[in-house]
């Protein structure tokens, strides 16, 4: 039994409430720990044995005895207390009246994890504004201070479609993070970067892990992504670069579902969810759109709920894909962000030519008018 | 080392073996106990008592001879239980050409007037002053060693008793002598350019300061001693509780953090876990900076050899005494492994 399986109504009828809250915000920090029924009862009125009642009622808690000195009160392992003297005080426990022992309750649990520093990634046709609410989120979440590291390439508009300036923008991601993990190191906050991206922000992250086999990531959490389906997460599990992986998809992302029609090398893991197969976890958010996971209202329960349980959880690690996705096939090659981007930048060029035209015409016109008047 | 053999055990070497039985060899941790009587082949019980009565009949049958006790007590007494300073071996004596050559060395300690130490057998006796007992030289290791014959008073409450005397009720209270012997090491280790000093003296006690002085003295007449520069033990605190953090083959028990005077200290009461374990707990060792910091004090639990397949044992930092001190009995091999493992941390 886990502690989110404990019947708290029902010890609220047999307990003391003061207590419970006590026991309560024990659970609620994760990991594993251990009390003593002195201990949880020092901030109540109520007494150690009512504490201890509790205790033994609660079933993930398991009962264990501390061996101590009886004169200076040092916990001993077994086989110090099997010595005639504390290692601690010198003195004979035979003096003293013998070993003591203490009553002690264990919740054993593995411990949670820490996230170091945190890398937020924004997507194309925005300068993410979401950020700095995230930052805010994450400042105010933990009992310390966790950096953020908000990074902005700006915004992408033509840019996106078209593959060398998208490579650009990975080898500048890349020094970014090295930059950043340098500084982290400095200030004592070494450590791999958890990443949460967005968008475009989840291409260029996933092609940069991809093209360089050196670079090492924490976490990452993935909304509205545009990588492909059958991106193979697998690898970079394998070769240790990514501790893990979430995907929060919307099923109404539609952006992303036509993100493969646009940009080179995507396609739509943040409307249906990557293939099944990669150890990751996939979470769907329903009637969720591209960006829904950063509105005001959403953002602070999509933190709590999801993000941060799997950035801290242990157990979140290679959990199982959620929803069963069938697997993905890319539209048919000319469709693929082939054909359409060069067309579409023939015909960026040849408006900006046109315009460029018009402007000379104008300019000769202006010049012909001016003679003739 | 040079062991001697002798065919059978003369009737004077079985008295001292006897004696040596019932106070040093009893004193030792009962795992070590155990694992001479299983090497012999002598049956081994499960009491204190069970094991000197089977270690004294294997000894009058001739099962347990000197040699067997000698390689076995080199091995165990004085390891572990003790209070040891570590050192770093100055370059300029780690690159001496002398310690490639072990004729040399002997040479050297003779003249410096060691002569009856060198190579001496291991000793037997209970000297009532540190008295440095045997000097060697061996795979690279050269070793110092003092016994101190002490008297450990084991309660006996089976024996106390009550008096009525001049009309007054006195109580006895019993206590059972057993000769022990405390035993004093300086190595170096120049390949590996680490030197310690192991104490078991009590640190509170003037004796403490005094053998460690005696340590200094009779090194001193072969190299000055400041070519073994202290070991900075505050850094290694830092360094394993930050590998704690990390790494779950280091446990950390408790750290004390100063800031000049001020101090913010970490610590759980408990053998197995680490404080880190918390999770409120780790945010607030978290949010300190440690190069604002010394580090002062730490509880660690460690493997005792390199993978962490071995047995645990708790290990105790000070940093502004440069003192290490490990309260479980080990082998020397298991100490210098833990020795080994603080170096790596600076």
């Amino acid at each position: 039994m886990t502690h989110s399986q404990i019947d708290w109504e029902r010890l609220e009828r047999s307990h003391d409430a003061a207590l419970i809250e006590a026991l309560k915000s024990l659970f609620a920090s994760g990991g594993p720990f251990e009390v003593s029924a002195d201990t949880l009862a020092s901030e109540t009125n109520r007494s150690e044995e009512e504490a201890e009642n509790l205790l033994r009622s609660v079933s993930p808690l398991k009962p264990k005895s501390v061996l101590q000195c009886p004169n200076c009160r040092f916990v001993l392992s077994n086989e110090e207390a099997q010595a005639e003297t504390c290692a601690n005080c010198h003195q004979q426990f035979v003096e003293y009246g013998g070993v003591r022992t203490k009553k002690v309750f264990v919740f054993d649990a593995p411990r949670t994890r820490d996230v170091a520093w945190v890398l937020a990634l924004h997507g194309m046709n925005t300068r993410g504004a979401w950020q700095e609410e995230f930052n805010w989120r994450v400042s105010t979440a933990y009992g310390r201070s966790v950096p953020v590291a908000i990074y902005k390439y700006g915004l992408v508009r033509p840019g996106a479609i078209w593959r060398p300036s998208l490579d650009r923008k990975v080898n500048k991601l890349i020094a970014k993070i090295q930059v950043l993990a340098g500084d982290a190191g400095g200030n004592g906050f070494a450590g791999r970067p958890d990443i949460v991206a967005h968008s475009l922000g989840t291409w260029l992250i996933g092609h940069a892990l991809q093209q360089y086999p050196s670079l090492k990531v924490g976490r990452v959490i993935l909304t509205g992504s545009i990588l492909r389906p059958d991106f193979d997460w697998g690898k970079l599990l394998v070769r240790g670069q990514v501790e893990a992986v979430l995907n929060h998809y919307g099923s109404r992302d539609s952006l992303s579902g036509i993100a493969q029609l646009f940009i080179p090398d995507s396609g739509p893991s943040g409307k249906r969810g990557f293939n099944p197969g990669p150890d990751i976890t996939q979470v769907c958010a329903p009637q969720f759109g591209h960006s829904d996971f950063f509105t005001r209202e959403n953002l602070p329960n999509v933190f709590s709920a999801v993000w941060q349980p799997f950035l801290n959880d242990q157990i979140s690690i290679g959990a199982a894909a959620e929803t069963e996705t069938p697997k993905w096939f890319p539209t048919i090659w000319p469709f693929r962000a082939t054909l359409l981007p060069l067309m579409l930048l023939v015909l960026y060029w040849a408006i900006l030519a046109g315009l460029a035209c018009s402007c000379l015409l104008g300019i000769f016109a202006s010049y012909r008018w001016l003679h003739s008047q | 080392m040079v062991v001697r053999f002798q065919e059978s055990p003369l009737p004077a070497e079985k008295d001292a073996l006897i004696r040596l039985v019932k106070n040093v060899v009893i004193a030792q941790g009962n795992v070590f106990i155990k694992e001479l009587l299983r090497s012999r082949g002598i049956k081994i019980g499960t009491t204190k008592a069970e094991f000197e009565t089977n270690l004294i009949a294997a000894v009058d049958k001739g099962e347990l001879r000197r040699e067997h006790i000698d390689t076995w007590l080199n091995e165990v007494e004085g390891w572990g239980n003790q209070h040891i300073y570590l050192f770093n071996v100055s370059k300029t004596l780690r690159r001496d050409p002398i310690w490639s050559d072990p004729e040399k060395i002997a040479s050297k300690i003779k003249a410096a007037g060691f002569s009856r130490e060198w190579d001496s057998q291991t000793s037997l006796e209970y000297p009532v002053s540190h008295t440095l007992t045997g000097i060697s030289f061996e795979s690279g290791v050269l070793r110092f060693v003092w016994h101190k014959g002490s008297e450990l008073w084991v309660r006996d409450k089976t024996k106390d008793y009550r008096e009525e005397i001049d009309g007054d009720t006195y109580e006895f209270r019993a206590s059972r002598m057993r000769g022990d012997r405390l035993v004093t090491r300086f190595e170096v280790r120049p390949f590996d350019g680490l030197a310690a000093a192991f104490l078991q003296v009590a640190v509170e006690e003037e004796e403490h300061k005094n053998a460690l002085e005696k340590i200094k003295t009779t090194v001193g007449r072969l190299w000055r001693f400041d070519e073994f520069e202290p070991f900075a033990i505050a850094k290694a605190i830092k360094t394993l509780d930050a590998r704690a953090l990390n790494d779950n083959t280091v446990t950390a028990h408790s750290t004390r953090l100063n800031s000049g005077e001020a101090y913010v200290e970490f610590g759980i009461q408990s053998v197995e876990s680490s404080y880190q374990d918390s999770t409120p707990v780790r945010d607030a060792r978290r949010a300190v900076r440690l190069s604002s910091f010394t580090g002062m004090h730490g509880t660690f639990v460690v493997p005792t050899a390199n993978g962490g397949g071995g047995r645990k044992v708790r290990l105790q930092m000070y940093g502004n005494q440069r003192r290490v001190k490990i309260a479980s009995q080990m082998t020397a091999a298991h100490v210098w492994d833990v020795l080994g493992l603080i170096a790596a941390s600076v």
